[in-house]
């Protein structure tokens, strides 16, 4: 009798929560924003002295932040310096790791090193594990960073002139090894890395020079770090981070709103965007992150191999359609082309515009016509123009933007067809190159960085360099010979300007980067151009924040 | 003793077991591998595999024995697998018995409690319901866990951490236990409870439609048995006709089902695993093969079908303990 | 009133079904939107323009949701089509033809039952890429085993019955075989098998499209909820519309053919509608009243039945089952009722048990036992004389023990439901009453499945002894036994009943053998008695038509009847 009693009171009791809580929902939505104005004080407060945990909730896992396995550049930086920071991203980075750097001549420069420094094992940072590092990079297992040393530029030669200086002669000119290379590369303790057997299993904990010590990481669920109090730019004003591992969307957003985490690594979609801002306690951050999504073509391809129809594909492309829907216009439309418009390393003037008539003229002289006006065009052979454009599922504003480029080629008489695949598909897809088109993304490392444009020219993710492309080639071996740095950028801008005409990559936005944050917690969160606001930097005292952050 | 042991129905069982669990490997090992996708990107990440050279490539697989025949990959596999050595884990780095290890106990912890709740509240109110069949309140009973066992067990779980984690805020909508959970005792263990409120509840709602359907027609079909009516004509009191003639009985096939159930629930909770964000074994399954961690997926595959025969035998084995009758035939069976 | 419940069930489920056709086939005609059109703003709540708001692309909710039916329904309806289909014909084949065959797909069977099936679906799914037909595949070959082995088992009882066996003799072929009698015969376990299967696989393609392994460019309801889920709705107040509605309308199609599953399932299977609730209180009240106006029981009756008549509810009438029937039993009497199947007989045992299977009533009359109307006593206080003063002993011997009890523990309910009695004191007693029944006190440990046909039915008359009870009704006690064991029982009973001086009340639709026993015999036919007397008297001079010749289809009469009144006068 009593179970059929509680039942039928478990059900009612149900159903008058669920009327509450609708109740409760609508009138949230209807009182906009209850003001921001009591939380900058007590913001103000905070400031200069330390916070005792924070806890930022983060979207993916990468591993123990080892650089062979796994990369998320804001966390690895927590751990390990450069000889330069904050990035190559910047006007000018500062020395780091680095006293100072001075360039020789073309091909040679010498680095001193800053003394005093430690390991987080204790052991002395020295000149030797600058070398050790460069090497290890050059000469070593592949990893995100070692093409600044082993193809674009080409560090021939690492010696010590004495304990504290390193020289540098690279295979030839290299102007702006202190600008990238420098500002890029992490530096590894000699004394842990010599021993490492194979550096793609290395799963143990990573000791750098960083500011913050990785004390525990568990796979997929958290990091744990603690302040490393003796750090040689100020010790951290934030104790401990914990850092739990939240895949699922909803449920990072729904962590931070209930207060168990303070801060999301994840950015904040356009859609909540005004339910965080109307949180009393809550601030909303904007970045302009250096990342793009793009839409890439397979140049090895026909029709891709011919320019002209590359360009057709890109002026057909919408971008501020996409941009409105996907991202509720929160974000600009990728009318500026490839690489990013805010690199300091981008040529201001590159325009990808939008225009179906010039687009539908470009392939009637390719003739690329439909000739048996079925409304899709075909080869000279009869060939129709249908392509399958893939993307992944975890990105469902992705596939919204396949399916809206799928009517605008539709437009142009070329027909898409949208497959949607798992992630692990995907990344297959595109390394074997078994694809027309993908959708995807890539970040600062990619598109604010110049070496790696050329780079990316070389590697096959914008062309291949077995593959001629004369303009291109006449362009590259200028660049390479280019001694000063302006008069390289020139040349990049050439050739960044020349990819736009006949692009391999079609920007479709630039996304907009919005962090939501406890700000009654930590309040002091600054930019630094590729990462966000989760940055060292943030963490660091002011001082040394102000230095390199961004206004 | 008379009889070999192979030629007894618990050899038997035991031969058929190991029949199975040989070829149940063998498509664990052959089914991940099936499928495309190559673990070498999680390594990388997309931006650097291409990057590399098709030299370093090679040296990587090398590395990782990818590059060997499959023959070599499926001998190590099943040799590894007697001696509990499945590997490690391409995307953990870590022994796959090590992180298996470490997500089996969190699943248990979700499965076990809301087995045996959903085991109860099931029985008692299928039996309840077969007791006034017919009647309005059996109707509603009915009809009640119909609806119930119709709502998928994902929207449960949605509509949960709608109501009472975003909207109330009385559970954490994810995860196990807090992040760097400092308190110890009393408020660990309250933090836990706290944590499996909700997927347990989900859980619970999604098995015990089920549990209540079996109970109640297993219920009817003991009810209508000759032996409780003959036990009612010989005067025994209401609670012994439910309990020791009616229910006695109808529990059988529902014990055989929640017990062989068990093992099934370790892969069942994949989708509340991931919609709760619980660190337990079928979200570790969900992501290696998204991964494509074979070392990993064959882990996971391993122990779910380790587990559903686990709980076969186990119902074979404990099945003797409630109806005489299977002890008899196993006698009868065991003697030439 | 049962019948009339599983019927609404069914009803509510047609009518639910019917909810979700319409909103599938005429759905997108009545929506002014294309579901692939973007004809509004993105993330619009409900409005005028429209009525669930629009999604994450500016797609109206409710063009989607008409859509989602068509998908959700042709997914889940093909593949519970192909598992069904599947499982019959391996199923059948298998059950049908045994041996190595049998022996190899039940293999099959079995392991694809151990497999972990969604693992499965994930990889197969991430194999074959996504698409509808993907999770169609996927979800018939996660599902044709379960349906392959219940098939199987059916087939397997069906395989024996004398239709088949008939069949086979007369040189028939298999597949005529399987097609003219297994395949009919089938049919009806394989359409509620068909409609679970539905519902299994809308469940399952909306989890897998959930977790993104769907195809995410279909319009399916679980796609819905995957973008849902995906943009976040539930951290808005854009769950109400985004999420609520798919999900109801996923509830509401597998609550449909839940329903109806059950319908059809209670429909084909006896077993699900043998036992019926005890009618309400009142119910019996009501027909208590009727009862009022009968006089008091002749004072030297043990047993005195007046104008009994049970009815029960039939086609929207009534049935009488036993009509105004009347009789009285003296002390140390054994009453003869005989009738052929269906003559009332053993309605009338079940009444004077109040045992009466509902919806079966006493609608009139009165059954005095010692004075008082057993009609109008309370539940206790019939429970308190049932298996005390008036025990039973049923027909079909062969199911009346508990299979999980052994006789000692059964034995020892009976005794302890009326008495209280110490350990050793039930025990001499149990002992007392197997040796009675000519069993062994060894016995008294064993469970019924070890006890043959015979020593089952001794126990069912040591259970009726035990508590030493006024009156017995057998009740057709040797149905089911093999013919020596029935002479025997009857011998034991004749015994039995000589020694300890039984009243009783024996049905049989056996004439010899109640010729044999009672003093007084009944005739009934069609729920009336047509004839009674005493027995020799009966059997001798009766001048019914009814009883000549029930009397004179025995050819061994004469003889028997002799034997027994020579015995009967060298006794008295």
């Amino acid at each position: 009798m009593y179970t059929r009693k509680s039942f039928g009171l478990f059900l009612s009791y149900l159903l008058v929560l669920s009327v509450f809580v609708l109740g409760c929902q609508s009138n949230q939505n209807a009182a906009p924003g209850q003001a921001d104005a009591p939380k900058n004080g007590e913001a103000a407060g905070a400031a200069n002295q330390t916070v005792p945990e924070l806890k930022i909730g983060l979207p993916s896992d990468a591993g123990p932040l080892n650089i062979y396995t796994g990369n998320i550049d804001y966390l690895t930086e927590l751990v390990f310096d450069k000889l330069f920071s904050p990035s190559p991203y910047v006007e000018k980075p500062q020395p780091w790791l680095a006293e100072s750097a001075q360039q020789l001549d073309d091909v040679t420069w010498v680095v001193k090193i800053r003394s005093g420094i430690k390991w987080h094992d204790g052991k002395p940072f020295t000149a030797e594990d600058v070398k050790f590092t460069y090497e290890y990079y050059r000469d070593g297992p592949a990893n995100r960073h070692t093409h600044h040393v082993s193809e674009v530029p080409h560090i021939s030669k690492i010696e010590l002139d004495d304990p504290s200086t390193v020289r540098f002669t690279c295979a030839y000119a290299c102007p702006t090894l202190e600008r990238i290379t420098f500002a890029d590369l992490p530096i590894l303790p000699k004394h842990i890395w010599e021993n490492v057997q194979n550096p793609r299993k290395y799963t143990d904990l990573p000791i750098g020079t960083g500011p913050y010590k990785l004390v525990e990481y568990k796979a997929d669920q958290y990091y744990k770090f603690e302040a490393n109090k003796d750090y040689f730019m100020g010790s951290p004003i934030v104790d401990n981070l914990v850092m739990p591992v939240i895949k699922d969307p909803t449920a990072i957003f729904n962590a931070l709103r209930a207060g168990e985490i303070d801060i999301s690594a994840r950015p904040v979609p356009a859609e909540l965007e005004a339910s965080f801002q109307n949180q009393a306690n809550m601030k909303v951050v904007q970045t302009a992150p250096l990342s793009l999504i793009e839409l890439k073509l397979n140049y090895e391809k026909a029709p891709f191999n011919q320019e002209a129809f590359r360009n057709a594909m890109s002026l057909a492309v919408d971008r501020q359609a996409i941009t409105d829907t996907v991202l509720l216009g929160k974000g600009r439309p990728g009318l500026k082309g490839y690489p990013h418009p805010d690199s300091p390393w981008t040529n201001p003037n590159l325009s990808t515009p939008y225009d179906v008539e010039k687009a539908k003229a470009v392939m009637d002289e390719l003739k690329l016509t439909d000739q048996n006006n079925d409304g899709v065009r075909e080869t000279a052979d009869g060939k129709a123009l249908a392509f399958s454009l893939k993307v992944p599922s975890t990105e469902p504003a992705w596939i919204r933007a396949a399916e809206m480029l799928k009517e605008q080629y539709a437009k142009v008489g070329i027909k898409i067809n949208v497959e949607v695949l798992d992630s692990g598909t995907m990344a297959t897809v595109s390394q074997t190159r078994d694809f027309d088109l993908v959708i995807g993304t890539i970040g600062a490392h990619g598109v604010a960085d110049p070496d790696q444009f050329v780079m990316s020219h070389r590697s096959s993710y914008l062309w291949n360099k077995k593959i001629p492309y004369p303009a291109m080639d006449e362009l590259t071996k200028q660049w390479m010979a280019e001694t000063s740095v302006d008069k390289r950028k020139e040349i990049a801008f050439k050739m960044q300007e020349l990819f736009n005409k006949q692009p391999t990559s079609i920007v479709l936005y630039y996304p907009e980067e919005k962090f939501a944050y406890n700000a009654q917690k930590f309040d002091q969160w600054v930019e630094s151009p590729g990462f966000g606001v989760i940055n060292k930097f943030s963490l660091l005292p002011d001082g040394v924040k102000k230095a390199v952050a961004k206004e | 003793m008379g009889g070999s042991w192979f030629s007894s129905a618990f050899g038997k069982k035991c031969i058929q077991y190991v029949l199975v669990l040989a070829v149940a490997l063998t498509i664990n090992f052959a089914l991940p591998r099936l499928a495309p996708g190559d673990p070498l990107e999680f390594f990388f990440g997309e931006s650097t595999i291409n990057e590399l050279t098709p030299q370093q490539r090679q040296q990587v697989e090398h590395e990782l024995g990818l590059d060997r025949s499959l023959w070599q990959q499926y001998a190590d596999f099943m040799t590894g697998v007697f001696r509990f050595d499945l590997g490690s884990s391409i995307k953990y780095g870590k022994p796959v018995t090590e992180v298996l290890a470490d997500r089996l106990p969190w699943t248990f912890l979700l499965v076990a409690p809301s087995l045996i709740v959903s085991a109860v509240i099931g029985i008692a109110i299928g039996a309840y319901a077969a007791w006034n069949r017919g009647k309005r309140r059996d109707l509603l009973f009915l009809t009640g866990m119909l609806t119930i066992e119709s709502i998928p067990g994902f929207w449960i779980g949605m509509l949960l951490i709608a109501v009472f984690s975003v909207s109330l805020g009385w559970f954490p909508s994810f995860g196990a236990v807090p992040i760097a959970f400092t308190g110890g005792g009393m408020e660990y263990v309250l933090a836990l409870l706290k944590h499996m409120t909700l997927p347990v509840i989900t859980i619970t709602l999604a098995t015990i439609g089920g549990n209540f359907l079996l109970t109640r027609s297993s219920m009817l079909d003991t009810l209508g048995q000759d032996y409780v009516l003959m036990a009612e004509a010989k005067g025994a009191v209401k609670r012994s006709l439910i309990f020791n003639h009616a229910l006695r009985n109808a529990l059988l096939p529902v014990y055989t089902h929640i017990t062989m159930s068990l093992g099934i629930l370790v892969s069942g909770a994949v989708v509340v695993e991931t919609v709760f964000s619980y660190p337990g074994v079928g979200r570790l399954l969900y992501e290696s093969v998204i991964a494509r961690d074979y070392p990993m997926m064959q882990g996971v595959f391993l122990i779910i079908t380790l587990g559903v025969i686990a709980a076969n035998l186990l119902a074979d084995l404990t099945y003797p303990l409630f109806d005489p009758r299977a002890r008899q035939r196993k006698q009868v069976e065991e003697s030439p | 009133m049962s019948r009339i419940g599983s019927k609404m069930i069914g009803w509510l489920g047609a009518f639910l079904l019917a909810i979700v056709l319409l909103l599938a086939f005429v759905g997108p005609y009545l929506v002014p939107y294309d579901a692939s059109e973007q004809s509004g703003a993105p993330f619009q709540p409900p409005g005028k323009e429209h009525w669930l708001g629009t999604n994450d692309m500016g797609q109206d909710i409710l063009a989607e949701l008409v859509v989602g039916a068509r998908t959700s329904l042709t997914v889940g309806i093909v593949a519970a089509l192909l598992a069904t289909l599947i499982g019959t014909v391996v199923g059948l084949v298998s059950g049908y033809s045994g041996g190595f065959l049998d022996a190899f797909f039940m293999r099959i069977v079995d392991i694809c039952l151990t497999l972990p099936f969604l693992p499965l679906m994930i990889v197969i799914g991430v194999y074959i890429g996504p698409s509808l037909l993907t999770q169609v595949l996927v979800i018939t070959l996660v599902m044709w085993a379960g349906k392959a082995r219940k098939i199987r088992a059916q087939t397997l009882s069906f395989r024996t019955r004398g239709a088949v066996l008939a069949a086979r003799s007369m040189g028939a072929g298999h597949f005529y075989i399987l097609r003219k009698h297994i395949f009919p015969s089938i049919l009806p376990l394989v359409i509620p098998q068909f409609v679970q299967a539905v519902n299994v696989s809308i469940l399952m393609e909306s989890s897998l499209s959930f977790l993104g392994m769907g195809d995410p460019l279909s319009k399916s309801w679980g796609s819905i909820l995957f973008y849902a889920n995906s943009r976040s709705a539930f951290l808005t107040e854009a769950w109400m519309w985004w999420v609520i509605p798919p999900g109801l309308c996923i509830v509401m199609t597998v609550l449909a053919f839940s329903l109806i599953g059950y319908y059809l399932e209670e429909r084909v299977n006896p077993r699900l509608r043998a036992y019926q609730a005890p009618a309400a209180k009142r119910d019996r009240r009501l027909a208590q009243e009727k009862l009022a106006a009968v006089k008091p029981a002749a004072a030297d009756a043990l047993l005195d039945v007046q104008n009994l008549t049970v009815q029960y509810p039939k086609d929207g009438g009534t049935v009488r089952a036993v009509d105004a029937v009347s009789f009285a039993l003296r002390k140390g009497e054994v009453l003869g009722l005989v009738g052929e199947s269906g003559s009332g007989k053993s309605t009338i045992a079940s009444a004077v048990m109040q045992l009466l299977k509902p919806p079966a009533l006493v609608s009139q009359g009165a059954i005095y036992f010692a004075g008082s109307d057993l009609t109008q006593l309370s539940s206790e206080e019939v429970r308190r004389l049932r298996g005390n003063r008036i025990a039973w002993i049923p027909q079909a011997a062969m199911n009346a023990l508990n299979p999980v009890m052994n006789v000692r523990e059964q034995l020892a309910e009976a005794l302890r439901s009326h008495q209280s009695m110490s350990k050793d004191e039930i025990a001499e007693r149990i002992d007392e009453v197997l040796a009675q029944v000519g069993l062994a006190s060894r016995w008294a440990a064993a469970f019924p499945h070890e006890l043959s046909g015979g020593m089952r039915q001794r126990v069912v008359i040591a259970m009726a002894l035990v508590n030493k009870p006024d009156l017995i009704i057998a009740d057709e006690p040797t149905t089911g036994l093999d013919v020596m064991v029935q002479v025997e029982i009857i011998k034991l009973l004749k015994n039995l009943q000589r020694t300890l001086g039984l009243s009783m009340v024996f049905i049989s639709h056996d004439l010899p053998v109640v010729l044999s026993l009672a003093d007084r015999t009944l005739i009934m036919n069609q729920g009336k008695i047509v004839d009674q007397g005493n027995t020799l008297a009966l059997a001798k001079t009766s001048t019914h038509p009814y009883t000549r010749r029930l009397i004179d289809s025995i050819p061994r009469l004469t003889p028997a009847l002799e034997q027994r009144s020579l015995q009967g006068q060298g006794q008295r």
